[in-house]
């Protein structure tokens, strides 16, 4: 129990601090932040129980008044906003990409983690994204579609980094995808 | 005003302008945030103008793109009501600490039957993440400064790698030292 609270305290502190990282801007001119990659890195390295409750931790604290959201940002404002559908995403694609992860033999490998990180983080977080804009900004579901998709290059380029590191760290501790 | 009551007053606020067609009832909303954010003073005002300059953008994005489909009135409406629920979230944040807004939290999580030792991991875990925050952020000066030492290229998204490996052992570690301490009995 220590180690699972730990894990996921941990987790939840290093979303934040990537989140802190300078943004990277892509060819397109579209910017994106590491924040999201750590939901999938929570995803595939805590797996989908323990990556859900990480995130749910991070967004507890966010909404506490923290500016831990990526560009300083939080409180509970960050929750009325059009990226409303995004912030819904975030535990959800770390469930899924756990969960799709899980399927796999080796869970931590890197084609589990693209995979996972692929449906989770990008699929389940970017469906939640278009249907919170689509509420909030009352446009059609394709319109909505219209503002995400620009960011999906930036989210394969993440899943990618994210399959990455997932293998790089279960090479360099084999424990951890039998812990979590 | 206490923690809870002004959450409370935050919901049915928020909620009432979600329900409210009238289309102005954003932009009232919004004046009556601004209004209750000069009682303090001037500085407090300016504290939440400069909260809403990012949504403000957003939300002139908004009015222009329902504007150009020949909605703006619909535009006007999301747009005021959008920037009055964040400018009276970003006043309760302003103005309740994050210590206060836990017990909160933890007095409802109570009131609906919620069993004690989940409350005690939860708030255990939240000290944890807010102690780690600054010793994660402080490792990972570490690991740029180290690796501008040896290298002339930017560090970038690698450092990602070895971050999220100390951040686990650091994990571990931890995990220890709660278990020595029998902190979860």
């Amino acid at each position: 129990m220590e180690r699972d609270i730990s894990r996921i305290a941990l987790f939840a502190a290093l979303i934040a601090v990537l989140g802190l990282l300078p943004k990277l801007t892509l060819a397109s001119g579209i910017p994106f932040t590491a924040q999201s990659m750590g939901i999938m890195l929570a995803g595939t390295v805590l797996g989908a129980r323990k990556g859900t409750f990480a995130i749910l931790l991070f967004l507890l604290i966010v909404a506490l008044g923290l500016p831990l959201l990526a560009g300083g940002r939080g409180g509970l404002g960050v929750f009325v906003g059009p990226t409303l559908g995004y912030l819904v995403g975030f535990p959800l694609g770390a469930f899924v990409t756990g969960l799709v992860a899980a399927q796999f033999t080796a869970r931590m490998s890197f084609f589990a983690a693209l995979t996972g990180a692929f449906v989770g983080g990008i699929c389940v977080m970017t469906i939640c994204g278009i249907v919170g804009m689509s509420v909030v900004m009352k446009v059609s579901l394709i319109q909505a579609a219209g503002f995400a998709t620009p960011f999906i290059p930036g989210d394969l380029i993440k899943a990618v980094l994210t399959a990455v590191i997932t293998s790089t760290l279960w090479k360099a501790r084999p424990s951890i995808a039998r812990l979590s | 005003m206490a923690a809870g009551a002004k959450l409370a007053l935050l919901c049915a606020f928020c909620t009432g302008l979600g329900i409210l067609r009238w289309q102005l009832s954003g932009w009232l909303g919004l004046g009556m945030v601004l209004a209750a954010s000069a009682f303090p003073g001037g500085w407090f005002l300016r504290l939440i103008l400069r909260d809403l300059r990012a949504p403000a953008l957003i939300g002139g994005a908004i009015f222009g793109f329902q504007w150009f489909f020949g909605r703006p009135e619909l535009g006007l409406s999301i747009a005021g009501t959008l920037l009055a629920c964040i400018g009276a979230a970003m006043m309760l944040s302003r103005t309740t600490s994050p210590a206060d807004l836990l017990a909160v939290l933890d007095r409802w999580l109570e009131m609906v039957g919620f069993p004690v030792r989940p409350r005690r991991r939860l708030s255990l875990a939240i000290a944890l993440t807010l102690r780690f925050i600054p010793a994660l952020s402080g490792r990972a000066t570490l690991l740029v400064e180290a690796y501008r030492a040896r290298s002339p290229h930017r560090l970038g998204w690698r450092i990602v790698g070895p971050l999220t490996l100390s951040t686990l052992d650091e994990a571990d570690g931890t995990a220890e030292a709660l278990r020595a301490r029998a902190h979860l009995d």
